[in-house]
């Protein structure tokens, strides 16, 4: 496993981006089946790209190195394009929003009122991201995403609002924000 | 009848004043409606208020989505009652009346559209209004936070773009404060919404309208749909609308607002609690920049204002029969309660409240147990650091807090040495510059981590939260040294092994090994809750404590019911597991060396000692470390190559023996009457006679852990002796379902794969009705009052709540469960 496929990409992406996950839940966040995405880990099991600990898997310092290659070639004309740059610059404005309503949800111990602000503030992210992905389809995942967690919080399951062991609405833009950074070529300094 | 005939002529119209009675029906008017209505019966007082209802939402759904001619003239009408309620004048140029829409469905909903404020100002009137006493910022900052809520609820438009595109519009009328300029503002923030693709109007009445429509037309948004389909909600219920007047706390000096509770949050101290500010709207007390005066001073209102509030606190309290949160404001010193609702409120303050309401006559017991989670007692109860100690303890440095609670142990720097400490039995911190995969099993093993650098995102972070770990991380003042194991804080140098504290909330590392203790039993209103609890569930719940100083402690605290204590985890605690394995290994084969069984029969009951000392008098009893176990598999390094047979319950008497001895050795030197010893993997009758035998020969008490359904067969025969029996719930359930050890220590898998329907439900939260058949028998004895007990350490209390219900009524749960569990076991409905 040296230069990466796009699917392979986009598998170990998703252990990029969860840091530590199972095959089921990069299967569900990149939005491919789980044989596929386990034939993919299995390959890369063996090598120096990542790791198996507790039953997640992880990605070692060189499979990081190589999904941030893949996004250096695959998302070269993204990184000057005017459309995506602009795009981006509106996104970090949303971006305030949405962890200043996180961080107060959290302190006012998830009030609703501050949790439906929160949910239109990811409306209005999703609405947004159609106007990229035409751009970048695979993008059209987190859309779905979002809408599926939205629903989860809807019902009541509050955990879905920033519980970091779930696909939760914060998960999943966190995922996005270091996604569009990599896209862009501004990697996030964690 | 007349009056009847007239009552049903009146019913026709579609608008509402809030004091109608008629609207305190929530399913015709709404939650909202509703709320106020009843409020302004019990004579609270409250802005004037009209309210469209579900009627009016039919209306407009026949007309094709378009609000009438007839609905128009009726909310135009009510408009008009309220200009004359409140003095002002709707779309007028000076003292304009403003006003707020809000949706209101019968049953709250997500996706329904939230509150428009302010609506009721044009250029004209937000410019005569900066002549007033709040000043241009005021009109400015009303009328603009109008425009942006508008945009955003009911047009769909980005509020912060909006703002962004007509900030030069908007310095220059803050700069000039000519009528021009306002009216430019006007016209740009129009023009704006035009090439976003929506229409706007200047007036106010068109706007109302469009208010209106947006609230119906909510009703029908994809989430309220999915929401209505998830909670069987019917789709033809519809929503009212309410339109209530807006009060000013910044009218005067004699204005102002605030947020009260009629009891404090934190702790549920019975006394007026929270925030006023003079002169000011309630957003500037949530913006946080001018300073409130605090309620609980009795100076903070003026005696008819605290006097108002008291009387008024009081009827809302018994209207709600709970501790009720008010938003207010007082406007030329007329005082109006805005919003009122339960009270957000800590988990001590909740408990403290229904303790204090079932007290106070106002609710009984068993809604008190309702009002508390198990998320609640669970959050009083966890181990914390003992207050007094802790106050003692040496703040060596802060970093960020990542992953909340409390932990203390030796501070390790490499995560392979960590781990093979901690499985030693010790308490261990792992203290790295930084973590990386690489460091997992350190981590796993690990009480808590803390890191020299990186942010709440970093690996450390995450993975820790995954984990449920303590951790802190971005401590930069500690300076590590890997190669001579030893770290440095402010210029001191610490060794590996040194015992420190860490509080992952407020990022606090201590010096030392603070105390840990279980919070919960020690609040007094918590223990009255328990009681109530136990009486409901007539439940004895035991604990099942991991060390000695663990029971001594719970024993000190007043625990009073029995123990269940792992002999293993004794001699872990004690520090002599190596040894212990080494001769657990050599006991194996048949005819062991001389010397063995002494070494043995000396390591236990130097182990089993202070338990029993500490014990005071109160039941203890002892699982007898077996050799067949998952733990032990993984303790003794050559586990395959023992002989077959001692993995059998009775499979070396020697072995067996030398343990008894142990203990009964140790229960003679704490003079300890009546100690009992478990065995587990049984599985008939005739197995626990010869195991009694032995026992009592060595003067202890039979009894056993039943860890397989085959035992289940003989356990009603095995409990006619008297002899204490427990069943070990995880084990059954686990060997049931086939399932390994791993997977029932990580429950979120089985909790996914049950999301995925691959399996019915996690077969350790919901009882699957095969093992309650299994479990029948066993759970009519122990209702007939046999000594028959549930071990639940291993599953989550709602199993425990299911297996309450099939007839169980006693319980073994760890230290730091056993309040959570008594709660949840009282708060279940009794058929």
């Amino acid at each position: 496993m040296k230069d990466l496929n796009e699917q392979d990409f986009i598998v170990l992406n998703g252990v990029h981006l969860k840091k530590m996950a199972t095959a089921e839940e990069i299967a569900d966040a990149v939005g491919l089946d789980v044989s596929t995405v386990e034939s993919v880990l299995g390959a890369a099991a063996g090598t120096d790209f990542l790791m198996i600990a507790d039953g997640r898997h992880l990605l070692l310092p060189e499979g990081t190195s190589a999904v941030h290659d893949y996004y250096r070639t695959a998302y070269e004309a993204m990184r000057s394009n005017q459309v995506v740059l602009a795009w981006y610059e509106r996104f970090e404005t949303v971006n305030e929003q949405f962890i200043k309503q996180v961080s107060e949800w959290q302190s006012a111990d998830g009030d609703e009122r501050i949790q439906s602000r929160l949910i239109r503030t990811v409306e209005r992210l999703t609405k947004n991201l159609q106007e990229l992905i035409p751009l970048i389809p695979r993008y059209e995942n987190y859309v779905s995403r979002f809408g599926n967690s939205v629903a989860r919080v809807d019902h009541g399951e509050k955990d879905f609002v920033c519980k970091p062991t779930i696909d939760s609405v914060h998960n999943i833009w966190f995922e996005f924000h270091e996604d569009i950074l990599s896209v862009i070529g501004r990697p996030r300094d964690t | 009848m007349q009056l009847r005939v007239m009552a049903n002529v009146m019913d026709d119209s579609f608008v509402r004043e809030v004091t109608d009675r008629d609207v305190e029906d929530a399913l015709r008017f709404g939650g909202k409606a509703s709320g106020l209505a009843k409020m302004a019966r019990a004579g609270i007082p409250i802005p004037p208020a009209f309210v469209i209802g579900v009627d009016g939402f039919h209306q407009f759904r026949t007309n094709g989505g378009k609000i009438d001619q007839r609905l128009l003239s009726e909310i135009h009408d009510a408009i008009r009652a309220l200009e004359n309620q409140s003095g002002r004048s709707f779309a007028g140029r000076v003292h304009p009346l403003l006003v707020s829409v809000r949706s209101g469905a019968p049953v709250s909903m997500p996706g329904m559209m939230d509150t428009v404020l302010n609506l009721g100002l044009t250029s004209a009137s937000a410019f005569a209004l900066a002549g007033g006493p709040g000043g241009s910022g005021f009109a400015l900052d009303t009328w603009l936070r109008f425009w942006r809520m508008f945009a955003d609820i009911v047009l769909g438009i980005d509020p912060s773009e909006l703002m962004q595109s007509v900030k030069d519009a908007e310095s220059m009328a803050r700069n000039d404060l000519t009528l021009a300029s306002f009216e430019n503002l006007e016209r740009c923030i129009l023009d704006q919404i035009e090439s976003a693709g929506e229409t706007a109007s200047a007036d106010p009445c068109r706007q109302l309208e469009q208010a209106v429509e947006a609230v119906f037309r909510s009703w029908d948004s994809a989430r309220a749909k999915a929401y209505r389909k998830h909670h069987g909600i019917s789709d033809d219920l519809g929503t009212a609308v309410t339109v209530q007047a807006m009060v000013f706390g910044n009218a005067d000096e004699n204005s102002g607002s605030g947020v009260a509770f009629t009891r404090n949050p934190n702790d549920g101290n019975k006394a007026l609690y929270g925030e006023y500010l003079i002169g000011r709207q309630g957003e500037d007390l949530v913006s946080g920049t001018h300073t409130p005066i605090d309620l609980s001073e009795a100076s903070a209102l003026d005696a008819g204002l605290r006097q108002a509030f008291e009387r008024h606190s009081e009827t809302l309290e018994r209207l709600y029969a709970d501790a009720v949160d008010i938003e207010f404001t007082v406007e030329s010193g007329q005082l109006y309660f805005l919003q009122v609702r339960p009270a957000k409120r800590t988990a001590a303050a909740a408990i403290r409240i229904a303790e204090d309401l079932v007290a106070e006559g106002v609710i009984e017991r068993q809604a008190a147990l309702a009002r508390i989670t198990s998320e609640q007692v669970r959050k009083v109860s966890r181990p914390s650091f003992d207050e007094a100690d802790l106050a003692k303890a040496a703040l060596l440095t802060q970093g960020l807090g990542s992953s909340p609670g409390h932990a203390h142990g030796a501070v390790i720097l490499d995560a392979d040495r960590a781990a093979d400490r901690a499985l030693a039995g010790e308490a261990v911190i792992l203290l790295r510059p930084t973590t990386s995969p690489q460091d997992i099993r350190g981590m796993l093993a690990a009480g808590g981590i803390i890191t020299a650098r990186g942010g709440a995102l970093s690996h450390a972070a995450v993975v820790s939260r995954a984990l449920d770990r303590p951790c802190i991380v971005g401590c930069d003042a500690i300076d590590i040294d890997l190669k001579r194991k030893t770290f440095s804080i402010a210029g001191r140098t610490y060794h590996e092994g040194d015992q420190v504290s860490m509080d992952g909330s407020t990022g606090k590392v201590f010096a030392g090994a603070v105390k840990l203790k279980a919070a919960g039993a020690g609040l007094p209103a918590l223990r009255r809750i328990l009681e109530w609890a136990d009486e409901r569930s007539e439940a004895s719940v035991w604990i099942s404590p991991k060390s000695s100083d663990e029971l001594i402690e719970s024993t000190e605290a007043g625990v009073p019911s029995g123990s269940v204590v792992s002999v293993t985890d004794l001699i872990i605690a004690n520090g002599r597991i190596g040894r212990f394995v080494e001769l657990t290994v050599a006991a194996g084969p048949p005819n062991p060396p001389r010397g063995i069984a002494e070494e043995i029969r000396a390591i236990v009951c130097e182990a089993c000692a202070p338990a029993l000392a500490g014990a005071s008098g109160r039941v203890l009893q002892f699982r007898l470390p077996r050799v067949s176990s998952d733990r032990a598999r993984r303790l003794i390094e050559n586990w395959q190559e023992l002989p077959p047979g001692f993995f059998l319950p009775l499979g070396s008497m020697t072995y067996l023996r030398a343990i008894l001895l142990g203990i009964s050795a140790a229960a003679e030197r704490a003079r300890h009457e009546g100690a009992a010893v478990l065995i587990g993997g049984i599985s008939a009758c005739s197995e626990f006679a010869t195991f009694q035998r032995e026992a009592e020969q060595a003067g202890l008490r039979a009894g056993a852990m039943i860890q397989n359904v085959m035992a289940l067969d003989d356990i009603v025969q095995i409990t006619e002796t008297g002899a204490p029996i427990w069943v070990d719930a995880g084990d059954i359930v686990r060997t049931v379902c086939g399932l390994p050890i791993e997977v029932q220590q990580s429950l979120d898998v089985l909790d996914q794969y049950a999301n995925e329907k691959l399996i019915r439900a996690n077969p350790f939260r919901r009882l699957p009705p095969y093992v309650a058949n299994l479990l029948s028998a066993a759970a009519m004895a122990a209702e007939r009052g046999a000594s028959l007990g549930i071990e639940g350490s291993t599953v989550p209390p709602e199993l425990l709540v299911e297996l309450h219900r099939i007839g169980f009524r006693r319980f073994s749960v760890p230290v730091g469960r056993r309040d959570e569990v008594r709660f949840s076991l009282g708060r279940l409905q009794k058929e």
